[in-house]
């Protein structure tokens, strides 16, 4: 069964990419462009993983990492990977994900094929695919 | 009885008058040969004198009548060789017609032996008035022969001697000559009664203004003040001949009458009268006394007051030069001279240096080394120097070094040479040119200069301070507009770096979808319509991202300062919009409210968006401290003659005591590292350099409002280029 993938980014030309890459690739994502939707998004769905950009109108990607894993303690449900996808290098924001212990940290652009090597990952699938 | 007391008195007169001067020119430089021969000279005509004041109040005693002339006429006898001598003094020749002098003074001693026997007076008869007056034997006709010839010859020397002297000599002599015939034609009024020629001796009084001219010949101007000494002696001499001579008059012609009245107490009358003239005599002396002085220093005390005031005017001008300009014209205004000039002490030169002058030669020299007679001499006797004493001193004591003085002083153009001294030191030298009138510097003028040259230096002084200082602040403000200058860069690289970073995401997201979408085509075999178009659309924005980067960063008039006519609604737009896209990553909101009304002003583009873009990122900041999310109102318009732009945000605000500084350079409240606390200093300093002002209302917690007031252009500057 394809891994659900939820993609949180106000920027709606990364969003589209990223479906068709990833829907290229098997998976099936689900795209919202902010925090407060993908929590709403959460209440009717499960996901396996959280694909965000760390730098968003209202809730960043540090907030909304906080609210959705709150959300998903108070719902008794499983925590999910997060991989966070930067446009610039701000130390603090990176410092908070590495505490937050996120899956991943990248940086726009990024290359496809690191892409989805880290997607797979963060899934516990690249052992599985060797 | 009335007639013989003028006479009597007229003697007196002479021989008073060539006592006191006689005695003080004397005293004044008894080494020069001038000055003792005119002493010897006065000594001889208060000898005549005092005999002469004798022998017509005693006319009734033979005897001491023919005393009284024996005695005169030795006086009489050795005034011609003492002129004689005196003259040849004047005129430098005493050394060489010694024998002269020496001849002059044997004959005299002869004819004065002689004046004890019937040889020179046969006897003592009765003529015109006078009981008794001598009848001449025949040394005294040889006598009067000697004595023309003591009086011919010297004058005859100063005719022929004239045209070669300096003009001070023949000013000297000219007084001289004229003296001599005015004192001894009036001595020779004594002369007819001797041969029976009914002319009256009413000349002997002359022979006390030719010793008074003579002094002033002599001592004119600088040794002493002799228009104020002769001032005090002639009132003295009317007060005291009014105390002593009326009475003596009462008590000899008013006798009379006085016994008449009194009886044998007549003699109180006299006395009564001695003792009221006595007692109001000194008032009466001290009230003429002033008076005549203030009468006859007139001009002096009006010099006097024009420098007095300029030395109060001079420690308010600040520049050296035009302090030394204007204390040249105020010199050859005040004592109104031919020329002036001021030399300064330059300590790397070590000479004095020309910096002002009035009507001065094209050979003026343009300094005076330290090593020079003159400033050596000014720094011994720390007092002016006149040219005429210069010369007048060099021809009695010939030595080379008054002769060099004379040649340098003549060389500078100058008639007296001022030293200002402040304290020890001499800073400079004030050459005073001869004076329009001709007239000779004299005490008064170095009076004058006395109070001058103090304040000259004092106010020298300070004006160098003040250049020197003012030369150092220059230097360190050039300094410091060079570290400015590096500090607003270093501050532009800080805000380029905050801008950095919204850039940087901007260009990354299209930039991701373009690799993205290519790296699944490269993978793909088929071409998809739907990856081109997203990166057609990713590429677009990438050119608008560029494009507004490029629109912001724009230099066109980088290197320069030049003001260009803008809308400043064009300005303020630009950068809103440039600044929109990372305000709402931020969860800012930017608005943006303009007039209607183009807003245009004289300004530099670059430097009026950096002020903006500073104050919103400014308030970006103080919105986040205290909020997720907030609103900046932008609003620009016109305001009368101002167009306005108001920049207002919901932000943490600026606590009270804190609003005074905060466009003070290095004043911040932001964390270490986030800024140098220079970006609203700089805005100040811009908004200022565009004639305008800018002013923040804040409150804490209740946000922050930015007003900016720029000068609405004229319409006649409309015509000019937009930008």
């Amino acid at each position: 069964m394809s891994k659900k993938i939820l993609i949180i980014d106000d920027e709606t030309m990364i969003t589209k990419s990223l479906k068709k890459l990833l829907t290229k690739e098997g998976y099936l994502p689900t795209i919202v462009s902010s925090g407060n939707e993908a929590l709403d998004q959460l209440k009717t769905d499960n996901f396996d993983l959280l694909v965000l950009d760390m730098r968003m109108p209202q809730m960043d990607g540090i907030e909304t990492i906080r609210a959705i894993r709150q959300y998903l303690a108070i719902e008794q449900k499983d925590p999910m990977p997060e991989i966070v996808i930067t446009g610039y290098a701000d130390e603090n924001k990176y410092k908070c994900a590495v505490d937050l212990k996120v899956a991943a940290y990248i940086y726009k652009p990024f290359d496809t094929k690191d892409f989805m090597a880290t997607v797979k990952k963060a899934l516990g699938e690249d052992n599985a695919a060797k | 009885m009335n007639i013989m007391i003028f006479y009597s008195l007229s003697g007196l007169f002479s021989a008073v008058i060539a006592s006191v001067f006689g005695i003080f020119v004397f005293i004044k430089k008894p080494q020069g040969a001038v000055n003792r021969t005119y002493a010897a000279l006065s000594f001889w005509i208060a000898l005549w004198g005092y005999a002469y004041f004798y022998f017509p109040i005693s006319q009734n005693d033979k005897d001491t009548v023919l005393l009284s002339f024996q005695i005169l006429q030795i006086g009489a006898i050795f005034i011609g060789p003492a002129f004689l001598h005196f003259v040849l003094s004047l005129l430098n020749m005493h050394k060489e017609k010694r024998g002269w002098v020496n001849l002059a003074y044997i004959l005299g001693i002869i004819f004065a032996i002689s004046d004890f026997t019937p040889f020179f007076i046969k006897r003592m008869v009765p003529k015109f008035e006078f009981n008794y007056w001598a009848e001449p034997g025949f040394m005294y006709h040889l006598y009067l022969v000697f004595w023309s010839w003591c009086i011919i010859y010297p004058w005859s020397l100063i005719l022929r001697r004239y045209s070669q002297l300096s003009e001070f000599k023949q000013n000297q002599l000219k007084y001289v000559f004229i003296a001599s015939i005015i004192g001894f034609l009036g001595g020779a009024t004594n002369y007819p009664f001797w041969y029976n020629i009914a002319i009256p001796p009413i000349g002997t009084f002359l022979v006390g203004v030719h010793v008074l001219i003579l002094a002033y010949a002599i001592i004119k101007y600088r040794l002493m003040d002799i228009k104020v000494t002769i001032t005090r002696a002639g009132v003295f001499l009317a007060v005291y001949t009014l105390v002593l001579g009326a009475p003596f008059i009462l008590s000899t012609s008013g006798k009379l009458l006085l016994i008449e009245i009194l009886g044998r107490n007549w003699w109180l009358g006299p006395l009564v009268l001695m003792a009221l003239l006595g007692t109001g005599g000194p008032f009466i002396y001290i009230f003429l006394k002033n008076s005549a002085e203030s009468l006859i220093l007139r001009e002096q005390k009006k010099c006097q007051k024009v420098l007095k005031n300029a030395a109060v005017d001079l420690t308010r001008i600040r520049n050296i030069q035009k302090l030394l300009d204007f204390v040249c014209q105020t010199i050859t205004e005040a004592v109104n001279i031919k020329n002036a000039a001021i030399y300064c002490f330059d300590a790397k030169q070590n000479a004095f240096i020309l910096q002002s002058g009035m009507d001065l030669s094209k050979k003026q020299p343009k300094s005076i080394p330290c090593h020079n007679k003159l400033i050596e001499l000014m720094q011994k006797n720390r007092d002016s120097l006149i040219l005429e004493e210069i010369i007048y001193n060099s021809q009695e004591d010939n030595t080379s070094c008054l002769k060099s003085l004379e040649i340098e002083m003549l060389q500078l153009g100058a008639a007296m040479a001022v030293p200002c001294f402040l304290e020890d030191k001499l800073l400079d030298v004030i050459i005073l040119g001869e004076k329009k009138s001709a007239k000779m510097y004299g005490q008064e003028d170095v009076e004058n200069f006395n109070i001058l040259a103090p304040e000259v230096a004092l106010a020298t002084e300070n004006a160098q301070l003040y250049e020197k200082i003012e030369e150092e602040v220059r230097e360190k403000t050039s300094e410091l507009g060079e570290t400015q200058k590096q500090l607003v860069q270093a501050e532009k690289l800080a805000t380029i770096g905050t801008l950095a970073g919204g850039v940087a995401h901007e260009i990354n997201n299209p930039l991701t979808a373009i690799l993205t979408n290519v790296q699944m085509l490269l993978d793909s075999d088929e071409p998809d319509k739907e990856c081109l178009e997203m990166i057609e659309d990713a590429t677009k924005r990438c050119k608008t991202i560029v494009q507004k980067l490029m629109a912001y960063a724009k230099k066109p008039h980088a290197n320069n300062e030049e003001l260009v006519m803008l809308d400043l609604r064009q300005t303020t737009e630009k950068t809103v919009s440039f600044l929109k896209f990372q305000m709402d990553q931020e969860s800012i909101t930017l608005n943006i409210k303009k007039t209607k009304n183009e807003c245009l002003i004289m300004g530099n583009p670059n430097e009026l968006e950096q002020v903006i873009t500073n104050i919103l990122i400014n308030a970006k900041d103080a919105i986040k401290q205290i909020h997720k999310s907030g609103i900046i109102n932008v609003s620009v318009y016109e305001h009368q003659s101002w167009s306005k732009i108001e920049i207002q945000d919901d932000g943490v605000g600026i606590a009270k005591e804190l609003l005074p500084r905060i466009f003070d350079p290095f004043f911040t409240t932001k964390d270490v590292g986030k800024g140098l606390g220079l970006g609203l200093s700089i805005c100040q300093s811009i908004i200022e350099k565009h004639s305008g002002r800018i002013c923040v209302d804040s409150e804490i917690n209740k946000g922050a409002r930015f007003t900016i007031w720029l000068p609405l252009t004229t319409k006649v500057d409309r015509s000019r280029k937009t930008v």
